[in-house]
């Protein structure tokens, strides 16, 4: 098996392992966000869907599966940008893009750490949060929202960090595929406009849940 | 014209260096920006001190050896070309014009502005060639190549190694220049039989050099003087994982 760890560990394999396990979070947001949906149509629609989704089998192998991608993710992007920065002890004096720099492409290190502190203050929040499927229960997973987002200070806490999380997605999309080895100009300036859509799409789905709740209370409360 | 030029002084690989500011007069705007240079070694000799070293040798393009930093800018701010078609036109009197050299791990410093860029010879030396006797002239046709296979190969050949990529990459990542020189072979018939260990051999050299890893900005591209371009380093990927996932080298 040396020649698999001598891949992996290639500067091309951890590349690949970013990709590979960046991809599987692209199709999960999508899945997630779709899920989510189910709030605009009422309550009963989105806890009867929390409690599918926590109690299917296939979830726990799942869960499991994207702790482990996401582990690969974090500890290959922290091993590569510990390589990258050592690369280059001296820094330049002046130094100017030729054009190709944007601000997602140079601090996807940086919004990859926002996003790994929000992913674990939201599965402390929510998915370990104060909450039940159970029939009957009044603690429902609806309810919690509806609480959480009633504070503007997680409202845009959540806001913000999903449109961190767009920045970081419309420079890994098409990324994964140059890395998968897909560049072609039959499909590239495609894939580049595709991921511009994909991460505002993520990023504005992600934003209209807390939003929703927050506008909702307020008109309640108003 | 009269210039302030900042230009980073380092005796040696050992030593420190910073960046010392000369004035410089009279400076016509024909010049060549290395012709500008001597002109100002030529002041600093006459003043009895060690003049900027930094390296140069064909001046018209074709080399691949200057290799300076010009404004926060490999080769300067001019595309498509090394510093040594960039001319004094392209600043304008009075202008501060800051001058340093690669930076990056695997190319450190010798002296002032050159670098030791035989990392890249290195990665040559792993696998970028074609070992085959070659024996007499063969007939111009004898090999089929299509005609979009030796453009592509020839526009990967087209990379001097001057090492802009490097030094424009904010991860001083060497994946382009590698790429240009695994492609230019992979694309043709005589760089078959050692495709797959020339990936694997090269990325190798390539990663123990020190070079950062490509995160897909795509400064590299916009620097080079040849425009060697980003599905050159997709080829790279490709070949790589051919080699190592499907091809018999271990």
């Amino acid at each position: 098996m040396t020649w698999l760890w001598n891949f992996i560990s290639s500067s091309i394999g951890k590349k690949l392992l970013m990709a590979l396990s960046g991809l599987f979070f692209c199709s999960f947001l999508l899945v997630h966000m779709a899920g989510n949906m189910t709030i605009f149509i009422g309550p009963e629609t989105f806890n009867a869907y929390t409690a599918i989704m926590s109690s299917a089998s296939i979830n726990k192998v799942l869960e499991v599966v994207m702790v482990l991608l996401f582990l690969v993710h974090i500890y290959t992007s922290a091993t590569l940008t510990i390589e990258n920065r050592a690369a280059r002890p001296e820094k330049y004096a002046m130094d100017v893009s030729a054009g190709k720099r944007t601000f997602m492409s140079s601090n996807m290190f940086i919004t990859g750490s926002i996003i790994l502190i929000f992913v674990i203050v939201h599965l402390i929040g929510f998915k370990y949060g104060d909450w039940s499927a159970e029939p009957g229960a009044t603690n429902t997973m609806y309810a919690l929202l509806a609480e959480t987002y009633a504070s503007i200070f997680w409202t845009a806490v959540y806001v913000i960090a999903v449109i961190v999380l767009g920045f970081h997605l419309n420079h890994a999309f098409q990324s994964a595929f140059q890395t998968l080895g897909l560049n072609h100009k039959k499909y590239t300036p495609f894939i580049k406009k595709l991921g511009t859509l994909y991460s505002i799409v993520i990023a504005l789905g992600f934003a209209s849940f807390p939003v929703f709740f927050f506008v909702q209370q307020l008109s309640a409360g108003g | 014209m009269n210039l302030t030029l900042k230009i980073w002084r380092q005796a040696n690989a050992q030593t420190k260096g910073k960046l010392v500011t000369y004035q410089i007069s009279d400076i016509s705007p024909d010049m060549s920006f290395l012709e500008m240079l001597d002109v100002l070694n030529q002041q600093i000799i006459l003043k009895g001190e060690d003049p900027v070293a930094f390296d140069n040798d064909c001046r018209e393009g074709i080399c691949g050896m200057c290799s300076l930093y010009i404004n926060g800018r490999a080769h300067g701010a001019q595309s498509e070309a090394t510093v040594c078609l960039l001319h004094m036109r392209s600043f304008k009197d009075g202008d501060t014009i800051t001058i340093e050299p690669w930076r990056a791990k695997a190319f450190p410093v010798i002296k002032d502005l050159v670098v030791d860029r035989s990392a890249f010879d290195r990665i040559i030396q792993a696998g970028g060639f074609v070992s085959a006797k070659t024996g007499a002239p063969q007939d111009a046709n004898a090999l089929p190549v299509a005609k979009r296979n030796a453009d592509l190969s020839m526009d990967a050949a087209a990379c001097i190694g001057c090492g802009a990529c490097v030094a424009s990459c904010k991860n001083a990542s060497a994946m382009l220049f590698t790429s240009a020189k695994i492609s230019q072979l992979a694309l043709l018939p005589q760089g078959q039989a050692e495709r797959d260990r020339r990936a694997l051999a090269m990325v190798k050299t390539m990663d123990d050099a020190g070079f950062g890893n490509c995160t897909n900005e795509g400064e590299c591209e916009a620097e080079c003087p040849k425009a060697i371009k980003m599905t050159n380093i997709a080829r790279l990927f490709r070949e790589y994982y051919r080699a190592s996932i499907v091809s018999e080298e271990m």
